[in-house]
């Protein structure tokens, strides 16, 4: 049997009339990584927040490790590592002054651990913070999530402002940590960085939870926008009876449109006539929203 | 109390206190220095003590150049000491948990194994500790003074002002801590509790000129303060007590209000 390590039932927080979120159920199990997907404003931090015992919620119920994140907070974040999503530090300290304070605060670091992690994600200790990019900010907000090998890491937005090197980095510390049975949830607006890393996602939109899904789901049903530009005239009807295929615009040298699960007939298709470029992006969080869920969040 | 937070808080003060403590050194052995020249100026005296009661109740006490203590009662004591106090102190209580929210760096601070009543009472013991540091640097420098240019004063009195002077600080301490827990705004917790120790200044200051207003002396933290006359009368205890326990009403306040409520981001 799975342990849970986060729960949350019906939980609900309002900011006057506003809805922060509404409802919302969760489990996460040990072990796992678990993305908390949503575009900016959906309640992603706002359901962080609460599980932190920053905010209170209005409704429902929250658990971590099985104890109320209201009475037993204290329990729960000596457990836990965080890096908020606005990270803002103490600008008159240093690297080393700022994770030096927060050890003492926690007690029991080896930092030894702490100088490998600045190593690998390139941050050097004795800068003085007011000195660093956001990048650096960063990755200084990762040294103090993971140096205490926490059970569960809740980070929000993790590789926003990271370069793509230490985000590679990151990427490799989030495998070692579920490989050492670290759970962690990590939200974030960016889909195929959250299907690179986890294994299940929550899709938050509106302050509500719209879908919960095992990432290998989501990506054979994901929509890809396609490009095809032909060096010749082509037959459109070639491309008729391919699986997954939504033709948006087509003319005599080129064709559109939107492509759902694997590729290989698509390519197949084209593969018989001459090709000059081809072309195929991710969809955006937004888009893939959409085709699954629609304005109201049924799915289609 | 968390120790690491005690230290950090501390720590960050040690630039603006040594400042103030040089203000306030500086103030004291200005004042002692040309005590002397004004105790000899019987025509300024005799000008002095001419005042309509009015103008000498609304910057300190009667007879106030007779003695040193009645000049020191006047000055630093009456106004520019307190005023020095109460800034410090109001702008400390207001940033110790309000200047964190606002800045942002509460969130991270709080996800630490850290309780928010212990983060509370770690950064008021800080800037309690800060204060005494400042009244300590207070007494030595007037105490010097005193010696220096042979100005007579009893030490365990201005001692004793001085500690009465640390009451009021740390009641404004924690009056603008509770209001900064209360409502995560900086600025609006150095408004109230600046327009409150205006109001109640100005109160204590007209009280014994004003009939109608003496009544309402006894709200003013001013009066418990230094309404006897400390440097001249001593220490009044029942007084001290006073602001003692509203120093303790407000903290259990800010500790009550910090708890309760939503962090902003």
């Amino acid at each position: 049997m799975k342990n849970t390590v986060i729960k949350t039932d019906g939980l609900s927080k309002n900011y006057g009339r506003r809805i922060g979120i509404a409802e919302v159920d969760l489990e996460v199990f040990a072990g796992e990584v678990f993305g908390y997907l949503g575009p900016n404003g959906a309640g992603k931090t706002t359901t962080i927040r609460i599980l932190l015992d920053l905010i209170r919620a209005h409704a429902g119920k929250a658990e971590i490790f099985g104890l109320d994140v209201r009475r037993r907070s204290l329990e729960i974040r000596r457990r836990v590592g965080f890096l908020p999503g606005e990270l803002n530090l103490y600008e008159d300290l240093t690297c080393d002054g700022l994770l030096r304070f927060f050890a003492g605060l926690r007690g029991n670091i080896d930092w030894s651990y702490v100088e490998e992690l600045a190593a690998r994600l390139g941050c050097h200790l004795s800068q003085p913070i007011a000195s660093l990019s956001l990048g650096n900010k960063r990755k200084l907000g990762l040294i103090q999530a993971f140096m205490h090998r926490p059970d569960l890491l809740i980070l929000d937005e993790p590789t926003s402002g990271l370069d793509p090197l230490v985000r590679h980095e990151f990427f490799g510390l989030v495998a070692e940590a579920k490989e050492a049975g670290q759970t962690v949830f990590f939200s974030s607006h960016n889909l195929p960085e959250v299907a690179r890393v986890c294994d299940r996602v929550a899709i938050i939109r509106n302050g509500r939870l719209a879908a919960l899904e095992d990432v290998a789901d989501l990506k054979s049903r994901s929509l890809r926008s396609v490009e095809i530009r032909f060096g010749g005239d082509f037959d459109a009807r070639a491309f008729a009876a391919v699986a997954g295929l939504e033709v948006t615009a087509l003319d005599r040298r080129s064709l559109k449109g939107r492509m759902k699960g694997e590729m290989d007939p698509l390519l197949k298709a084209a593969a018989r006539f001459r090709i000059d470029d081809f072309s195929s992006q991710e969809p955006g969080l937004e888009d893939v929203f959409l085709a699954f869920y629609g304005e109201n969040g049924h799915v289609r | 109390m968390s120790a690491e937070l005690f230290r950090k808080t501390l720590r960050e003060q040690r630039w603006g206190l040594l400042g103030w403590a040089c203000g306030l050194a500086f103030i004291s052995l200005f004042l002692l220095y040309f005590y002397p020249f004004i105790s000899r100026a019987q025509e300024v005296l005799k000008v002095l003590d001419n005042l309509p009661p009015f103008i000498k109740n609304l910057v300190g006490k009667n007879n106030f150049m007779a003695t040193p203590e009645g000049f020191l009662n006047l000055q630093p004591f009456s106004i520019l000491a307190p005023l020095i106090f109460i800034i410090f102190a109001i702008g400390k209580g207001g940033d110790a948990t309000a200047g964190e929210e606002e800045r942002g760096t509460l969130d991270l601070l709080l996800s630490q194994p850290l309780p928010r009543w212990r983060l509370v009472l770690a950064k008021f013991a800080a800037q309690a500790a800060a204060l005494l540091g400042l009244s300590l640097a207070f007494w030595s420098s007037m105490a010097f003074g005193t010696w220096l240019f042979g100005v007579a004063v009893n030490w365990l009195r201005l001692a004793q002002v001085i500690f009465s002077l640390l009451l009021l600080g740390l009641t404004f301490l924690s009056m603008s801590l509770a209001i900064g827990c209360l409502s995560g705004k900086r600025k609006f917790s150095l408004g109230i509790c600046g327009g409150f120790a205006l109001v109640t200044y100005l109160i204590n200051a007209y009280a014994p000129m004003i009939e109608g207003l003496r009544p309402y002396r006894i709200v003013s933290p001013f009066y418990y303060y230094n309404g006897q006359a400390v440097l001249i009368n001593g220490l009044v205890i029942s007084h001290a007590l006073v602001l003692s326990a509203l120093s303790t009403v407000f903290f259990a306040a800010a500790l009550f209000f910090f708890s309760r409520r939503d962090l902003s981001t």
